[in-house]
């Protein structure tokens, strides 16, 4: 019995995006994606482009190049748009879009990368592929730069055909902005720009604003769920300089150090209060979950959990 | 870094990078290096890894977009012990060149690649690259970058 083996990648650029603030107008971007069979053997591949028109869009379209096959030890250079509008009509502007590559291949047999690139060569945006299957983390820290000109863009991708959820905070010095938790339909890539968050004085889930002098600081966020639900990756740019840095987490596959959360109850007021009472007493108990991460130990989050079900009390 | 003192062969022009921490865990500090040239609008960025290869064996691409662009492998020894590394390049499914390196403690080797190839490469625009080494696995770490400053284009592989 054969295994599919599947590549992800966050947010390619495709045609013109309001994704990029700051760019010239009607920039327009080639996606020249790269592929490299690195056995003796033919290696069938199948790639689909989700991609969503708007920010928010929920539901992504979905658009598929003809299955081939790569010959032993080929290199295919493909134009990504050309190939998929070879067999569909694809929208000259796209918010959001992310890749998957399937292959028949062992982990590693399939070389590939994703490159766009627009007309003049100056704006260049490189997007690394994973295979969520050897994440071995659930939870993923990146710098963001909001200074000189630069902005940070965080893309984060359902790896699943089903709906995934993820959390996410900014973290910067004497402060946390709590985005909360979010819901991502199967396949969708969002795009979340962190000085739209700071000059739009949007309100994270305290209430509370990113301030103005920040500038920069890390993102970290998680997927739910179990691991390889959810890629992503911080894209820095400059418009001006006409350069651009990607952060993303790389497979790390013998990782066992670091699978996820662990996490416990916990009761508010904390500590427990006693909750010996009288026979008829009423009492409120607000319980929420607490997580830790496995890597530093560091208590990242409470969700609470009060009227989740499976909860007991 | 390009501000520090390097000793007395500054300033140098390629290396590597090693850090080390005491976090509670390998996973507490993440590192990127990211080199700059804003005024040519190029930039590289090389994301500083746990090494935890498996295998004695690298299995990568290299391409470009327009023949101007130059094309660049560099590849390191992380080990204090010499490494003996054999590069293969593939054009067009063939192997079309092969070469041996010896590459002493913690030194750097920078290939171009259109020198590697010569009159091979002609217009090529991608082909495939492998590099096999004798050491234990990690020993070897490698990285790519495609430029072309007169248009300002940079890209990794």
């Amino acid at each position: 019995m054969s295994q599919t083996e599947t590549l992800q990648g966050a947010q390619l650029f495709m045609g013109q995006t309001e994704a990029l603030p700051g760019l010239p107008a009607g920039i327009s971007f080639t996606p020249w994606l790269l592929l490299r069979n690195t056995t003796d053997r033919p290696l069938p591949v199948k790639i689909t482009v989700r991609y969503s028109r708007r920010a928010n869009a929920g539901m992504a379209s979905r658009a598929k190049v003809p299955p081939f096959t790569l010959e032993p030890q080929e290199v295919r250079r493909i134009n990504l748009r050309a190939s998929l509008e070879s067999v569909v009509e694809i929208p000259e502007r796209i918010h959001a879009a992310g890749l998957e590559i399937e292959h028949d291949g062992a982990p590693g047999e399939l070389v590939a990368q994703l490159t766009s690139v627009d007309a003049s060569g100056d704006h260049v945006f490189d997007m690394p592929m994973v295979d969520p299957v050897d994440l071995a983390s659930n939870v993923f820290n990146y710098p963001f730069r909001l200074d000189g000109g630069n902005r940070t863009i965080v893309v984060l991708k359902n790896a699943r055909r089903e709906e995934s959820r993820y959390w996410m905070r900014l973290i910067y010095e004497g402060g946390v902005y709590e985005l909360g938790e979010r819901e991502l339909a199967p396949g969708q890539t969002v795009t979340i720009d962190l000085q739209e968050l700071k000059e739009r004085l949007m309100e994270d889930i305290n209430g509370q604003v990113l301030p103005q002098w920040v500038e920069r600081g890390q993102v970290e966020w998680g997927g739910e769920g179990g691991l390889g639900r959810v890629v992503g990756r911080a894209i820095v740019y400059h418009s001006g300089e006409g350069v651009s840095s990607s952060y993303s987490c790389g497979a790390e596959p013998e990782a066992t150090s670091c699978i996820g959360f662990v996490s416990g109850d916990v009761c508010d007021p904390w500590p427990k209060p006693s909750l010996v009472g009288v026979v008829g007493e009423t009492r409120q108990v607000t319980v929420y979950e607490k997580r830790m991460s496995c890597c530093t130990g560091e208590f990242l989050r409470d969700r609470d959990i009060t009227t989740s079900s499976g909860v007991y009390y | 870094m390009a501000g520090q003192e390097h000793g007395p062969d500054a300033p140098f022009t390629s290396g590597s990078l090693q850090l080390e921490h005491n976090g509670q865990t390998i996973w507490a500090l993440a590192a990127q290096v990211t080199m700059t040239d804003t005024g040519h609008h190029l930039q590289f960025d090389i994301p500083v890894t746990v090494n935890q290869a498996r295998s004695s064996r690298l299995e990568g691409l290299w391409w470009r977009l327009d023949p101007a662009d130059r094309v660049y492998l560099i590849f390191t020894n992380v080990d204090a012990r010499p490494l003996a590394v054999r590069s293969t390049f593939y054009i067009a499914g063939e192997a079309v060149m092969s070469g041996e390196w010896r590459l002493g403690p913690h030194a750097c080797q920078v290939l171009d690649v259109d020198e590697v190839l010569g009159a091979v490469a002609g217009s090529v625009g991608q082909g495939g690259i492998t590099l096999t080494y004798e050491g234990e696995p990690g020993s070897l770490l490698a990285r790519g970058f495609v430029v072309d400053p007169a248009r300002g284009f940079s890209s990794i592989f």
